[in-house]
């Protein structure tokens, strides 16, 4: 868009006004006098503190008064100045003091005149219906329920639902730790000595010595300073940038982002601003726009898409958060433990030293066996969040045995790298087979996380039932998850799927497509 | 289809763009007067296009084709990105009016309603006072907002065409009628593209035409022929808010003046208001020498005011074979007849009397005969049929005789949305006799004489009383006249049954003086009429002029009638306000 205030051909130019400085009495008296003239009354009928819209002037000449004031007082007015402002007072007020309020004086304040049971009985409100009528569309295809299906057992490259086994690509327990004997054991041992709960807070008295060694241990392994242990992963994205950005701070974040960083970034209060998918060069554009209007800005992108399974480009964006002076935040949840030789994660992938990124966030639910997730970075910052972040410091600590079992997974983890490559092999070798099938892989590269992108809603979960007969457990996914027009399978690989599973999955899964297409 | 340029076949609205963005991506598609005056925004059809598949990419990562959308904007260039955004998203787009502060937001709750919208396209400042509606309308909570004036996170290259033909859905036109409920005509992308080479043949419009528009984008008239005939016709238009116009009627003109506009027009009301609201002064830097197409439509034409314009500035150079009166109406796309361009407005004077008769008899007017000065529309647009229907009997009427006005042709829109009874009713009619259909109901009364139509009046504000037809405006002017106690341009004639019979009623309203001297007979100096000598004196003249019993006769408080915007009497709906009980009459 161009803006230009040349006037093409312009012979004449446009209305001039002189700036006049006139008082608040003398507004008043010319808008009395006119408004008399307007609706043929005498001047002692109009009353300056009764409503405009009583006086049912009509709204072509409302709009003309404001015209006729612009005459009057030498300036541009808004047309709409006799809906917005309630009264000859208030409104020869505004004009006198000059002063441009964010938004008119709202006039009266609508109120229902009557509580509908919408709004006191829940099975009413508008939002549990929309729910019970997605649930009947599904419902409607004749495929069962394809929620909340309980798994028998530990689930790794196969699960057990009801008393069959499948194939399975529906859990993130990419390095086989979840059911691990030692993992387990050290989960064991920690409730023997510490019970199942923190039973406090940490900060009063929920302490324990696992959660320092816990602590101790992410921070090295990431190499950073210091690190902070969240009770869930979710609440560490929500509870941490809600609380460290604020009403004057920019959040950019990738179009992509998971739920937990929006719904921090709302909480925040910050102005919040997508750029699309993986590309710096846009964010670079918008912070050169913008980064001057605000004081802290956070950039937040993620090591590996959860949905796309591809990676963020992050040498390309350590040198934007460089050249506009802005902190960087990296979520982990799904390449930490997976990327780089021994899974250190983004930065050991692309070599890079870790103090490049200020807040590196990772869950403990995926390759580490638990639940929770954490945040490493600078010890001012992890300080600062051990006393003040509220899903900190208002929730109860880690459980001991969730505590343990991470610790014990780092562990593991490092005296056995092999379960990283072994896993990089298998992702590879998925990947490369549906390719090679001409299957939709979208974006997913070196990752353990591979789309099958179908296109239309019902066609991923008419597929996804299709490959759940043949033995194969792979949940669908669409809108809102994905973009309405990008419904998909979402294959999770582990360290644990043989190379005969996935030359058979990727047979069933090209066979079953091909059926759909006829 | 007919394009100005080559024999090109296009489909629909997002090739149109496409071609206009590939063979002009350089030239300025549309310029926005920020403030009526100086401050200047503009986009071309490169431009464009990319700003309309940017918007396509994010809905369709949102939506499925087909789904509708709302658009709340102000006037302005988002708004023509955001509705070519849809268009090519393959989305259906529902113009709207944004909320206003301290405003009802029924209409808008009511279309939601209609329409199925989960989604509406708006920009950072509408979205704020949509937030202030959501404690007494909670459910547009659910409404999925696309802020469109900021940094979408979705690129072009992203958007996907999808499958459209001449058959889809463009957009849905909801119409402000007095009742309740909107009705949203949908409009599909071969209607528009047949009406836009109608329009486009009919105003005479060329690569060299310049068009300046103030219209609402949000209906038929600002929309199709102030932003889509345009790029139809790949000429450029200047726009601005109606509200500046309405602030300053003197900015339409200058803004034509100043960028040498071909092609610019408006309702009736607002050639009067010019009349009514520049002074002899402001004439000395006008120039509407250059003005060819000064389009009136979209309410009945007023010769009066047709003249009053072309007197008041012919200083200017303004040419008074350059009005073109026109009739139109959304259910019909735009444009159902037009005149011809250059030759001067047409008229009819008529006996009102006959008229009752549904003649519409020209002949020699004798003295003192009432008569009524009716403009020509001009005749049918291209591969289309207009019929005059006897709206009862459902035959076809001769040359001269009035009936309800009905239309053939590929422009009819494809029905109501969701409300296949109306549709049914208004655009799948049927002669009796012929059984010659469908055809639109268009509700409006009218003649077609040497092939041209004239419009005579609305056919649910006619009154018919022992089978005769009396039209409430020639009742409303006779009462007017001849009383001055009642506001001019403030009275209502309808009528409503008593135990089977048609009876008639008349509302009026007073003059604040009068008024006034009622409360207060000492304070006046002249003798004034009791409200009872008022009434009685109505009655007398309406049997006088129409022989006509009056049986009811309502005084009512300026301001009780209700109105259109431009300040139209709505009879229909002063008729439901009377029948439910909420018109008080003054004691």
């Amino acid at each position: 868009m161009t803006l230009s205030k040349d006037i093409p051909n312009g012979k004449q130019s446009p209305q001039t006004y002189e700036l006049a400085n006139i008082s608040e009495t003398k507004i008043k008296n010319w808008l009395i006098k006119k408004l008399a003239e307007k609706l043929d009354l005498p001047i002692d009928e109009i009353d300056s503190k009764r409503d405009f819209l009583d006086y049912s002037l009509n709204s072509i000449e409302a709009v003309n008064l404001s015209g006729e004031l612009e005459s009057f007082l030498g300036r541009r007015l808004s047309p709409t100045l006799l809906w917005d402002y309630q009264n000859i007072e208030v409104l020869a007020q505004y004009l006198a003091a000059e002063i441009i309020p964010d938004s008119p004086i709202p006039s009266t304040e609508r109120k229902p005149a009557e509580i509908l049971p919408e709004y006191y009985n829940f099975e009413l409100s508008p939002e549990y219906k929309q729910l019970k009528l997605q649930q009947q569309e599904i419902e409607a295809l004749g495929l069962g329920n394809p929620f909340f299906i309980a798994q028998e057992g530990v689930v790794n490259n196969t699960t057990t639902i009801g008393d069959r086994q499948f194939i399975n690509y529906a859990t993130y327990n990419y390095l086989d730790m979840c059911g691990d004997p030692f993992v387990s054991k050290a989960a064991n041992d920690a409730i023997a000595r510490y019970g199942t709960s923190a039973c406090a807070s940490r900060l009063v008295c929920g302490e324990k010595p696992l959660h320092q060694e816990l602590e101790r241990a992410i921070a090295n392994f990431i190499g950073t300073e210091a690190s902070i242990v969240f009770v869930g992963g979710h609440a560490t994205n929500v509870s941490t940038i809600g609380h460290l950005f604020g009403k004057n701070d920019l959040i950019v974040h990738d179009s992509l982002s998971h739920n937990s960083i929006l719904q921090g970034c709302f909480l925040s209060g910050a102005t919040i601003l997508a750029f699309p998918h993986n590309d710096w060069a846009k964010l670079d554009e918008i912070l050169t726009e913008r980064r001057n209007y605000y004081k802290r800005v956070l950039i937040v992108i993620e090591g590996i898409y959860s949905t796309d399974g591809d990676i963020a480009p992050l040498p390309e964006f350590i040198e934007v958060k460089k050249r506009h002076k802005a902190f960087l935040m990296v979520d982990e949840a799904h390449s930490i433990g997976v990327l780089g030789e021994n899974g250190r994660g983004i930065a050991e992938h692309f070599g890079i030293a870790p103090s490049n990124v200020d807040l590196w966030m990772g869950t403990l639910s995926k390759s580490f066996a638990s639940c929770g997730g954490y945040i490493a970075g600078s010890s001012a910052l992890i300080e600062y969040l051990k006393y003040t972040a509220p899903g900190f410091v208002f929730s109860v600590g880690m459980s001991p045995p969730n505590a343990a079992a991470t610790i014990a997974a780092i562990e593991l983890l490092q005296k056995e790298p092999e379960r990283v490559a072994i896993l990089r092999q298998r992702a590879k070798l998925f990947l490369q087979l549906a390719q090679e099938r001409g299957l939709n892989t979208g974006i997913s590269q070196d990752s353990p996380v591979v789309p099958i992108i179908v296109g239309d809603s019902l066609k991923s979960v008419i597929l996804s039932r299709y490959l759940f007969k043949r033995g194969i457990n792979v949940p669908f996914m669409f809108y809102p998850s994905v973009p309405q027009n990008s419904a998909r399978l979402r294959f999770f690989i582990t360290c644990t799927h043989t190379e005969e599973q996935i030359r058979l999955t990727i047979d069933a899964l090209t066979e079953e497509l091909a059926k759909l297409k006829e | 289809m007919n394009f100005p340029e080559k024999n090109l076949n296009l489909d629909t609205l997002v090739d149109l763009v496409s071609y206009r963005a590939e063979s002009q991506p350089e030239q300025t598609a549309y310029t926005f007067l920020v403030d009526g005056e100086k401050e200047a925004i503009s986009l071309t059809y490169g431009e464009l296009e990319i700003l309309a598949k940017t918007i396509a990419a994010q809905l369709q990562a949102v939506c499925r084709p087909g789904d509708r959308a709302l658009l709340l904007y102000p006037p302005g260039l988002e708004y023509i990105a955001a509705f070519f955004g849809c268009l090519f998203a393959g989305i259906v787009a529902i113009p709207a009016y944004p909320p206003k502060p301290n405003r009802s937001i029924v209409r808008i709750q009511r279309i939601i309603a209609n329409a199925g919208v989960e989604i509406a396209l708006t920009t950072n400042s509408v979205k704020t006072n949509l937030e202030r509606c959501y404690t007494y309308a909670p459910e547009l909570k659910n409404l999925q907002l696309l802020i469109s004036d900021r940094p979408l996170s979705q690129q072009p290259s992203q958007w996907q065409k999808p499958k459209l033909d001449g058959n889809s859905l463009a957009f849905l036109q909801y119409t402000s009628g007095s009742t309740a409920e909107p009705k949203g005509v949908a409009i599909a992308h071969d209607n528009l593209l047949h009406n836009l080479a109608a329009i486009y043949r009919c105003f005479q419009h060329s690569r060299t035409s310049k068009g300046v528009i103030w219209l609402p984008p949000y209906h038929d008239m600002g929309l199709i022929g102030g932003v889509l005939q345009p790029l139809y016709g790949g000429f450029p238009v200047t726009l601005m808010s109606p509200l500046m116009f309405l602030q300053n009627p003197l900015r339409w003109l200058q803004a034509i003046s100043r960028f040498q506009a071909t092609t610019s027009g408006g309702p009736s009301f607002a050639y009067d208001l010019c009349v009514r609201k520049i002074r002899p002064t402001q004439l000395e830097d006008l120039d509407l020498s250059r003005w060819q197409v000064a389009f009136n439509g979209a309410e009945p034409v007023d010769y009066k005011a047709i003249q009053a314009f072309s007197e008041y500035f012919a200083p200017t150079g303004f040419r008074p074979e350059a009005f073109y009166p026109c009739y139109g109406m959304a259910e019909s796309t735009l444009l159902i007849a037009g005149g011809s361009c250059q030759e001067p407005v047409k008229t009819q004077t008529i006996q009102a009397s006959e008229l009752q008769f549904d003649r519409a008899t020209i002949g020699k007017i004798e003295d003192g005969q009432k008569v009524r000065h009716l403009v020509s529309c001009g005749s049918s647009i291209p591969d289309q049929t207009i019929i005059i229907v006897d709206p009862q009997k459902l035959t076809q009427r001769t040359e001269g005789e009035v009936g309800e006005i009905w239309v053939k042709g590929p422009s009819v829109a494809r029905g109501y949305w969701q409300d296949r009874e109306k549709t049914k009713q208004n655009f799948a009619a049927y002669l009796a006799d012929r059984q010659d259909g469908p055809f639109l109901r268009t509700g409006d009364l009218g003649f077609i004489l040497n092939g041209e139509l004239f419009c005579t009046g609305r056919l649910k504000d006619m009154i018919i009383i022992n089978g005769r037809n009396y039209y409430p405006q020639d009742i409303e002017k006779t009462v007017e006249q001849n009383h001055p106690e009642i506001r001019p341009h403030c009275s209502a004639v309808f009528s409503y049954p008593i135990a089977g019979d048609e009876k008639l009623a008349i509302a009026v309203e007073i003059e604040r003086s009068y008024h006034r001297a009622q409360k207060n007979p000492a304070n006046s100096t002249k003798e004034i009429l009791s409200t009872e000598e008022l009434i009685k004196s109505i009655r007398k003249v309406i049997f006088v002029y129409h022989e006509l019993q009056v049986h009811t006769t309502l005084l009512l408080k300026p301001g009780s009638i209700p109105k259109t915007p431009s300040g139209k009497i709505k009879r229909y709906a002063t008729r439901a306000s009377f029948l439910d009980g909420s018109l008080e009459a003054i004691e």
